[in-house]
């Protein structure tokens, strides 16, 4: 046993590792299904520890994901009940049953496509609160990629796989600054199905001369005033997962 | 750590061996056995011989200090796995900025692979298997590593076949060595890997399973029937880890709904479904206590013995906390405490004679 035993746990590291590599260049073949330029502001730079030298970039969009992210808007949006009900949540429950709040913040995260528009006037005037926030917009979401990209063919909307959750909210009123009585379910994106890309090699060089993540960046006076400091050319494949082409370094000027 | 059943087996003979010498010596203290010069010589010799042929055999500990001292390297020898596992992970981060692609991948099929060797060739060079418990740990550890970061160099979504793979291969090297530390991080794998398909069946994401405790229920119900079905009588020792890892997996579980009824299936109200798993956790963990008495598994009945005192101390909180003084409230508890240990004491007098763990 012993000897097939090793056999088999190193055949199992081969061909897991040849199955994943397969997957990549699956993904990679043939023109890809999306292409898309963002800036600094879509594609945050991050480095996992302190000690690491990988790079990733972070896709960020609005509205931000975040527990009480939406407490103080006066209703769903587009991802509304409907919505939710069409990507395959339950919402029979009557709101106004007494176990509906516990019911509905116990559902899990579902899968779905989310529609993200690329606006780059979205949040512009530089100086602005606003400025450094993505100009990616979750403006809709479904199970169907095809019927999607039929919906949205313009090329700066971007079709991803996202994890959505349902929210159940509390009315706010905005008068007395309170919870108001009542509650509705909304949705959200929470999260990317493939979040972080890493940067290749062949990149690295471009984004090297920058010492701060976007995080610490955009903490600067600097960032108020000269916006995004690089714009990077992503890619996305026949699995809907992405890659990056091509980075270059933006001056001011260059800043729309 | 483990060990074949023939190692077991020299290691249970030395252990009587040991305890008949301090037995013998202390009977003849005693004055209650006396014997002759010829016969303890005979005696001391065929002991000796028996205790040396143990040991050279398959290395088994003969005093009571070697036991404490192989303890202690047990011990060393999983910390020291750990460590070299996260120096992996940080001498790989540290210099995966430098590297091209193709020597990312290759480092990373690599590593692997090398640690096997290692591992075989350590294997073969000792029969504790104290380096082959260090080795197959970092060897687990690199293929996590392997399948995690190369998802990340190529973007790729997460996969809940990544458990699949990490759970076999945790499984080969336990099975391949006798080794448990390895079968403890398989079946978590694998347990996971079955309620992240659960999860994925019902139509939530296959990350979202630990939101839901009964995505676990089946997994462990598989565990405790595995040695039930006498499928592995060589690998016998591994036993009570598939027991006692199914009915930990089962009682979490069970304890969440009980608490909080909203994360379960059930198409109940939310207090049905804490009733419903209240009862099904008091009657599993007594019948836990029971069965391990009954069969003589000290493992499952402590198990058992524990949940069901988790369960009642979480009843008595939620009946008496709100209304009863607190100084009132504990020392109710202290006096059921009281009664429980006389109940203990009572089943703990029936076990005596445990011989399986």
């Amino acid at each position: 046993m012993r000897r097939i035993g090793i056999f088999l746990a190193a055949a199992l590291v081969v061909t897991a590792d040849i199955f994943v590599v397969l997957k990549a260049a699956q993904n990679r073949s043939g023109s890809p299904i999306a292409t898309i330029e963002l800036t600094e502001r879509e594609l945050r730079l991050v480095r996992p520890q302190r000690e690491s030298t990988a790079l990733f970039m972070e896709l960020a969009w609005e509205p931000a994901w975040g527990w009480g992210r939406f407490k103080f808007e006066d209703g769903p949006g587009w991802f509304n009940q409907a919505k939710l009900e069409e990507i395959g949540y339950d919402c029979r429950l009557a709101l106004s049953d007494p176990s509906a709040a516990a019911h509905y913040r116990a559902m899990p995260a579902k899968e779905a496509f989310a529609v993200l528009e690329y606006s780059e006037a979205s949040g512009s005037g530089v100086g602005n609160d606003r400025s450094s926030w993505s100009r990616l917009v979750a403006v809709d979401a479904g199970c169907d990629f095809m019927l999607l990209r039929k919906k949205y063919p313009d090329t700066r909307f971007l079709i991803v796989p996202s994890l959505v959750r349902l929210l159940y909210t509390a009315k706010w009123d905005p008068n007395t600054r309170k919870d108001a009585p009542g509650a509705y379910l909304r949705g959200a994106v929470v999260e990317m199905q493939v979040g972080q890309v890493s940067v290749p090699p062949s990149q690295r060089s471009v984004l090297q001369a920058l010492s701060q993540t976007t995080s610490d960046y955009l903490e600067t006076p600097e960032a108020q005033v000269r916006g995004p400091r690089y714009s990077v050319v992503l890619y996305y494949g026949r699995h809907y997962e992405p890659w990056i082409g091509s980075c270059r370094l933006l001056t001011s000027s260059s800043i729309k | 750590m483990g060990e074949s059943v023939d190692k077991r087996d020299a290691q249970q003979r030395a252990d009587r061996i040991r305890a008949f010498r301090e037995e013998l010596a202390q009977l003849e203290d005693d004055g209650a056995l006396s014997l002759d010069a010829m016969q303890r010589a005979t005696l001391e010799s065929h002991l000796q011989q028996t205790l040396a042929e143990l040991a050279k055999r398959f290395d088994v500990d003969t005093t009571a200090s070697q036991k404490q001292i192989s303890w202690g390297m047990r011990i060393a020898s999983t910390l020291g796995g750990l460590a070299l596992c996260a120096a992996i992970v940080l001498f790989f981060q540290r210099f995966w900025g430098v590297l091209g692609v193709p020597a990312q991948v290759t480092v990373l099929v690599v590593t692997p692979l090398v640690v096997l060797a290692a591992t075989e060739f350590a294997a073969r060079r000792e029969q504790t298997l104290y380096y082959g418990w260090l080795l197959s740990l970092v060897a687990f550890g690199a293929f996590v590593l392997n399948l995690t970061v190369l998802g990340s160099i190529f973007n790729l979504t997460p996969s809940r076949d990544a458990l699949l793979a990490w759970g076999i291969f945790g499984l080969l090297l336990a099975y391949t060595y006798g080794l448990q530390l390895p079968l403890a991080a398989g079946l978590i794998c694998l347990l996971s890997y079955l309620a992240a398909g659960f999860s994925s069946w019902l139509g939530a994401h296959w990350l979202s399973f630990p939101e839901r405790p009964e995505n676990f229920l089946l997994g462990g119900v598989i565990l405790i029937t595995i040695p039930g079905l006498h499928l592995q009588r060589r690998y016998a020792e591994f036993d009570w880890l598939y027991r006692s890892l199914g009915l930990l997996t089962l009682f979490l579980a069970i304890l969440i709904l009980s608490e909080w009824g909203a994360v379960s299936y059930l198409p109940m109200r939310q207090s049905t479904v804490e009733m419903i798993y209240q009862v099904i956790g008091f009657a599993g963990a007594g019948m836990a206590l029971w069965m391990g008495i009954r069969s003589r598994f000290a493992g499952v009945a402590n198990l058992g013995a524990a949940f069901f005192t988790l369960f009642l101390y979480l009843r008595f909180y939620h009946w008496w906390w709100n209304w009863m003084p607190g100084y009132l409230f504990f020392l109710v508890i202290g006096l059921i405490s009281v009664g429980l240990l006389a109940l203990f004491r009572k089943l703990r007098r029936r076990m005596v004679g445990v011989v399986r763990p």
